[in-house]
């Protein structure tokens, strides 16, 4: 068994103030827009400033849960406006023909894009002309 | 923290940041219903700091240009449909004390970092005149 030392519990009492301090953080709702893929529906979260560290997203039926934090920057004092600290929550119904089994994410340049394809028997599908 | 930012050289209305940010949210961009970026200012002791939100932008998106003492800051996306944002162009009136040949930049998580360097502080020269 592995002893815990010093540095541990300083480590997860930080932790702890950290998640305290961040759940004290102001909620706002993300920016979003949703567009018509051949597959399906991609999903674009606007996150600016938001890290994939700390970044989660979550699926429980047919509920999509998207929580982004985006701290402060250290050592700057604000000039007139509240601070840019906070977490972005973001929870959507997700359509029951789109499949939430496999849902492709990229997150790049700050935008969270959610790629979801309609279930497998909703998929397009070709149908044969029989000849007469 | 005195950077001021106006919407354009003709306009010649140096006003409160805030409150110019404000108006021209409302007004200035009332035929485009596309969100608009947040925009954010701080004071250090040896510096300001501006940071603007380009979420979806790309480094090569966006410029930035320094004349006389207007600092332009623009972004345009070669796709608008690929931004979540409109494109974005604003100007803001440099304060006296900022070293304009030392002012960088950063792009990173969809915000625009601007550094702006003060000058170091001199010494006031007090000179004694005499009455004649």
């Amino acid at each position: 068994m592995n002893e815990i030392t010093k540095n541990d519990t300083e480590e997860a009492l930080n932790d702890a103030s950290k998640v305290e301090a961040r759940s004290q953080l102001p909620v706002q709702r993300p920016r979003f827009k949703t567009s018509t893929t051949e597959q399906g529906v991609d999903l674009s979260i606007s996150l600016p400033g938001v890290t994939k560290e700390n970044l989660t997203v979550e699926i429980e039926n047919h509920r999509l849960n998207v929580t982004g934090v985006r701290d402060a920057v250290t050592g700057e004092t604000p000039t007139g406006q509240p601070s840019e600290a906070r977490r972005y929550q973001l929870e959507l119904k997700i359509h029951s023909d789109l499949d939430t089994a496999e849902i492709g994410a990229r997150h790049e340049r700050g935008v969270l894009v959610l790629s979801l394809r309609k279930k497998p028997e909703l998929a397009r599908r070709q149908i044969d002309i029989l000849p007469n | 923290m005195t950077l001021m930012n106006r919407t354009s050289p003709s306009a010649g209305l140096f006003r409160n940041f805030d409150r110019l940010f404000e108006d021209a949210f409302t007004a200035l961009n009332a035929c485009d219903t596309r969100p608009r970026p947040e925009i954010f200012h701080y004071t250090r002791d040896e510096d300001y700091v501006l940071r603007v939100e380009l979420p979806g932008f790309r480094k090569e998106d966006v410029q930035l240009s320094v004349e006389k003492d207007i600092l332009t800051v623009k972004a345009e996306a070669e796709d608008a449909a690929s931004v979540p944002q409109a494109n974005f162009e604003r100007s803001f009136t440099l304060p006296d004390d900022v070293e304009q040949e030392r002012i960088t930049a950063n792009f990173k998580d969809g915000i625009l970092t601007l550094t702006l360097p003060k000058t170091e502080p001199t010494e006031p020269k007090v000179r004694t005149i005499e009455i004649l």
